[in-house]
């Protein structure tokens, strides 16, 4: 038995330390409370990943990402994925992991475009992601995927952001986070949430950075350390790095943010 | 059921009765190859088509023309047989065109997964080897199409790769393929070889070039029945591709 107490009644624990459990060998082994722990735990890797913000308005999708660096040697490492011209992610969790299913996004969505001629729906490719996520939850070699990813895109249906679990559940979202210290940046966007429809592009993105800034260790946003992305009808995915971030930093900068957000910039 | 004539044999098939042969003493009498059924189906076509490309120092260009030609019938008069496939790379084929259609496709796919594994974009000259790898690995039953590949490579000189139909290519400055390949690429040689004494202007500048090429179209469309209809022009520049649409004679 390990120093750690064993708990046979568990509470969910996942904003706790997580105790050893008796029934977490395995991913295909029921705990009598009727939860499969492998895969709970793989949920604990997503929030051990920085941040991430995925916000949508009416035509427009956003994705922000807070990079980490390993140490102040080492660059940052990336986070937000272009996987087709229209859609992209956003991830949180093990890069390994999240390279390996951008890679299988990346092929699927050429596949679509070469049978179909036609951009792949962004719906079809989150189902089959899901699909994929499950399918290893099922099985007793290997284990489940450990990143969640913030799937923004655009097709004939307009903005999307979805969610994907590593247990193989997908939900659709007006405006998501996770990632570690999310739960700040959740609150900023349950209370601004409802202005994003008909926000502008350049107020969607100051809302974005702004949520990311809460969640932030110190507050600290610069154009090295983020990355944000843009999709909508007339742009195709766009990632916006270093340089070509500032504009929008300093955007966040200048203004505070107001209650009524449709406006555009004062300037 | 076997009728047997003098010196000739008619047997009716087995599996197609609707089907049957007549054949004489001498050819193979073995059944299974009389029963073997005449196949008039023909797997190629040839839609036509002329390519035509030119490189030079900081431009490079295709010209195609635009009639798809079914033998002596017309589908239509207006096919792009050229496409771009990354900002700084053209490819055009002459040929069949569901050939044509498909072997761009895969291109313009492979090239997109390079981009994506490479972040960096495609030399023409890696384009022009994997089109090659592509065309080889159906060797024993081809794409009907005859390509022609060209773009900037980085240091902004223009560069012209033209390929036959099981991708052998060469890297050159001016090449013609297609139906009117016979007519043009002499023409070509006498021009931008500088063998032809007559020739004093420089054709490769833009302007002379295209109005080079205008002629020339012009001229073989009145030669050649597959050759007509309207002439495209892809020019890849450090700006980027422009595209030039020409009318030629609709007969």
């Amino acid at each position: 038995r390990t120093a750690g107490a064993s708990r046979q009644g568990g509470r969910s624990g996942t904003d706790l330390a997580m105790f050893r459990n008796q029934y977490d060998t395995d991913v295909t082994t029921w705990s009598p409370q009727g939860r499969l722990h492998q895969v709970e735990y793989a949920m604990e890797a997503v929030k051990q990943g920085s941040a991430c913000v995925g916000v949508k308005s009416k035509n427009y999708a956003v994705l922000a990402a807070l990079k980490r660096s390993h140490n102040d040697m080492s660059s940052y490492q990336k986070k937000v994925f272009k996987v087709d011209e229209h859609m992209g992610i956003a991830i949180s969790g093990l890069t390994a992991d999240a390279r390996s299913l951008c890679k299988y996004m990346r092929t699927e969505c050429l596949e679509h475009q070469y049978v179909y001629e036609s951009p792949m729906p962004v719906q079809r490719l989150v189902v089959d992601i899901a699909d994929k996520c499950q399918t290893t939850t099922q099985g007793a070699s290997g284990r489940p995927y450990g990143v969640g990813m913030l799937i923004a895109g655009h097709d004939q249906t307009g903005p999307h952001i979805f969610y994907n679990c590593p247990s193989g559940n997908y939900y659709e979202y007006k405006a998501m986070t996770i990632g570690a210290r999310s739960q700040a940046a959740k609150t900023y966007l349950e209370r601004h949430y409802e202005t994003f429809e008909g926000a502008e592009l350049n107020a969607l993105i100051k809302h974005a950075l702004t949520a990311l800034k809460e969640s932030s260790q110190n507050g600290d946003i610069n154009s090295v350390n983020c990355s944000i992305s843009v999709v909508g009808p007339d742009k195709a995915f766009t990632i916006y790095d270093g340089e070509a971030l500032q504009p929008y930093i300093d955007m966040m900068d200048k203004n505070e943010i107001s209650e009524g957000d449709g406006a555009a910039m004062q300037e | 059921m076997k009728k047997h004539f003098k010196n000739k044999i008619m047997i009716r098939s087995y599996w197609k009765n609707f089907f049957w042969k007549e054949i004489s003493d001498l050819n193979s009498l073995k059944e299974e190859n009389l029963l073997k059924k005449n196949s008039d189906f023909n797997f190629y076509q040839n839609n036509g088509g002329t390519v035509l490309g030119i490189s030079s120092k900081n431009f490079s260009l295709i010209a195609s023309d635009t009639r798809f030609s079914l033998g002596m019938t017309l589908p239509t008069r207006s096919t792009t047989r050229i496409i771009k496939i990354c900002s700084n790379i053209i490819l055009a084929s002459a040929g069949m065109y569901s050939d044509i259609f498909f072997l761009q496709n895969l291109i313009q796919i492979g090239i997109k997964k390079f981009k994506n594994e490479n972040l960096e974009k495609c030399l023409v000259s890696s384009c022009a080897f994997y089109l090659s790898y592509i065309l080889y690995c159906k060797r024993f039953f081809p794409y009907y199409s005859f390509n022609l590949l060209a773009g900037l490579e980085k240091n902004r000189e223009g560069s012209c790769f033209c390929f036959d139909a099981i991708g052998s290519f060469e890297k050159t400055s001016f090449c013609c393929v297609g139906n009117g390949q016979s007519q043009v690429q002499p023409i070509l040689d006498g021009i931008f070889q500088k063998k032809s004494l007559l020739e004093k202007k420089d054709f490769r500048t833009m302007l002379n070039a295209k109005s080079c090429i205008k002629e020339i179209f012009l001229k073989i469309a009145k030669r050649n029945i597959s050759i007509g209809d309207g002439l495209q022009i892809f020019i890849v520049t450090k700006k980027g591709i422009f595209i030039e649409n020409h009318f030629l004679k609709l007969d």
